[in-house]
């Protein structure tokens, strides 16, 4: 389990993320929401160490992520938001980096990489963006890690892709693994993310599971204006309206409306969770 | 200890990072290390054009364009690992599941060892070759440096026909391995330190550095002189053998020291 306690960031006087306490459980699929700049990325890097924390302290598994041990490396995986084009074939690069990590399988390399259209004989620096991609996102599956950080993974795909992606990580990662996706294109992704974590400036406005989240916001899909309406929004056929749920009635999440709630209400929503 | 250096690992990782040299540096070192052989083809077909004669290129420019790739390789070691300071690639290899002890000392091997054997290798494998071929060629850099060297020697044992054992060829040695090493590392540390302009930087450093040092020698040096001009030729050499002795220390200090600052750069590099 990560433990993020009093996490603080700064780039030279300009802070980023303060005071940030949470926690991220195995067996979910994190959704890190969040306006461009709030620091999205910069979590994810000092989650997976590739940053010091300025204050606060990051403990995963009673590891510290910026000491870079090897056997945490071995159970992690960040993918960055933009992937180095490498010069060499898709399928000798896994097998000589892959050997890194325990729990490597190259057959899942190639298996996942095909259900991508993608050849694994291909020249790395010779692939599309999506292609290149698509490639390292099939590497991160198949290091078979226990916690996955991926910074926009579905920049960059094509529509079809961003289908295979969603089912690529919920088929092809651990039951136990705990997987932190950032994203702003929050429809890519809404099917497969739960809980959610919103990121505001410097702060974490929501860290909930989905069913959370259903238990204190009702998602109306009808076309009667409600007057306690937090937020509203027009849809074909009718709008989508968001509103506290008083009645405990179940309704489905609507994702990025939620996320629009959240930014309009910061104060109220931070404390009904 | 198996978090700090694993030598299971640190194998795996050091043919790792070999095959990554090879892969992405290899035009770079036919390059350099047939600089002596594109010279030797350049210089007779010149030859040949404007004189119409075979003529294989004099000593005095082959030992010039050894100097120049030697330069050249030295000034690439701020590119062999330069990646480290770039975004994506230099995040890729700070996840890779090694220590960074391990990556410190396959990054040394390969810059002291393995890329300057390579290199020089076959560099002077392709000039004997030239060598045993072409009869107007002469003598192979590799027999011509070991007289050169023999020469200094000579020079730096003998004065006015005395044998005054000013240098033995051990310290000599050591003077120049440990200046090579000095050399290599500082190039690789700028390289892994700027972002951008990593040649210019390292070159811009090292001026900057020597002005400094030859302003302050400059000041003393008068003094110095004054205060030499009264010794004996016995106590002359006894300060000379101190001086060297204490430039050994100096040199070794410093790569030592280049050495820490390449293993704090990797120990606290971030992306």
């Amino acid at each position: 389990m990560i433990q993020v306690h009093d996490l603080g960031f700064s780039y030279g006087s300009k802070p980023v993320l303060k005071n940030i306490t949470m926690q991220i459980k195995p067996g979910n699929i994190y959704g890190l929401l969040g306006e461009n700049g709030v620091g999205k990325t910069t979590l994810l890097t000092l989650l997976c160490g590739l940053k010091k924390p300025l204050s606060g302290s990051i403990d995963v598994d009673g590891r510290t992520p910026f000491r870079r041990e090897p056997s945490l490396l071995g159970e992690q995986f960040y993918l960055s938001d933009e992937v180095a084009p490498v010069n060499a074939r898709a399928l000798d690069f896994a097998k000589e980096t892959g050997i890194f990590w325990p729990a490597f399988d190259l057959g899942k390399f190639e298996t996942v990489l095909r259900e991508f259209e993608v050849d694994p004989l291909q020249r790395m620096n010779t692939m599309s963006a999506g292609q290149l991609k698509k490639a390292w996102i099939t590497f991160a599956l198949a290091c078979n890690a226990k916690y996955y950080y991926m910074d926009e993974p579905t920049n960059g795909l094509d529509i079809p892709s961003k289908a295979q992606f969603r089912k690529a990580v919920t088929r092809y990662t651990s039951e136990e693994a705990a997987i932190v996706i950032s994203t702003h294109q929050v429809r890519d992704l809404e099917n497969i993310i739960d809980p959610v974590i919103i990121l505001d400036k410097q702060d974490v406005l929501v860290n909930a599971s989905v069913q959370e989240i259903a238990a204190r916001f009702y998602f109306d899909y009808g076309t009667e204006l409600h007057p306690e309406a937090l937020y509203v929004e027009q849809a074909p056929g009718g709008c989508i309206q968001v509103y506290p749920n008083v009645t405990g009635e179940e309704s489905k999440v609507h994702m990025e409306a939620f996320f629009n709630t959240v930014h309009a209400h910061k104060d109220l929503v931070k404390s009904l969770f | 200890m198996k978090e700090t250096f694993d030598f299971k690992r640190f194998g795996t990782y050091f043919l790792y990072d070999l095959k990554q040299m090879g892969r992405n540096h290899s035009k770079a070192a036919v390059l350099i290390g047939c600089s002596g052989l594109i010279l030797y083809i350049i210089w007779v077909l010149c030859s040949l054009v404007f004189a119409q004669r075979w003529v294989a290129p004099p000593i005095e420019a082959r030992v010039t364009m050894f100097i120049l790739a030697f330069c050249a390789l030295e000034l690439y070691q701020t590119r062999t690992y330069g990646y480290l300071t770039e975004k994506r690639a230099g995040s890729s290899w700070l996840m890779i599941p090694a220590s960074t002890p391990e990556k410190f000392v396959s990054m040394l091997v390969m810059t002291l060892i393995v890329i300057p054997v390579i290199y020089i290798g076959v560099y002077f494998i392709l000039d004997g070759i030239l060598a045993l071929l072409d009869p107007t060629f002469g003598k192979s850099l590799f027999t011509g440096t070991g007289v050169a060297y023999n020469g200094l020697l000579g020079s730096l044992t003998e004065i006015n026909g005395e044998r005054v054992n000013l240098l033995s060829p051990g310290a000599l040695i050591t003077m120049s391995v440990l200046g090579l090493c000095f050399n290599f590392l500082y190039f690789l540390l700028c390289g892994i330190c700027f972002k951008k302009h990593k040649i210019i930087g390292a070159i811009g450093i090292s001026m900057g550095v020597g002005l400094v040092l030859s302003l302050i020698l400059g000041a003393f040096t008068p003094q110095w002189v004054e205060s030499m001009s009264g010794m004996d030729e016995e106590a002359s050499l006894r300060l000379f053998h101190s001086i060297l002795n204490a430039s050994y220390v100096w040199s070794a200090l410093l790569t030592v020291g280049i050495g820490a600052g390449i293993f704090y750069r990797l120990k606290t590099l971030k992306h």
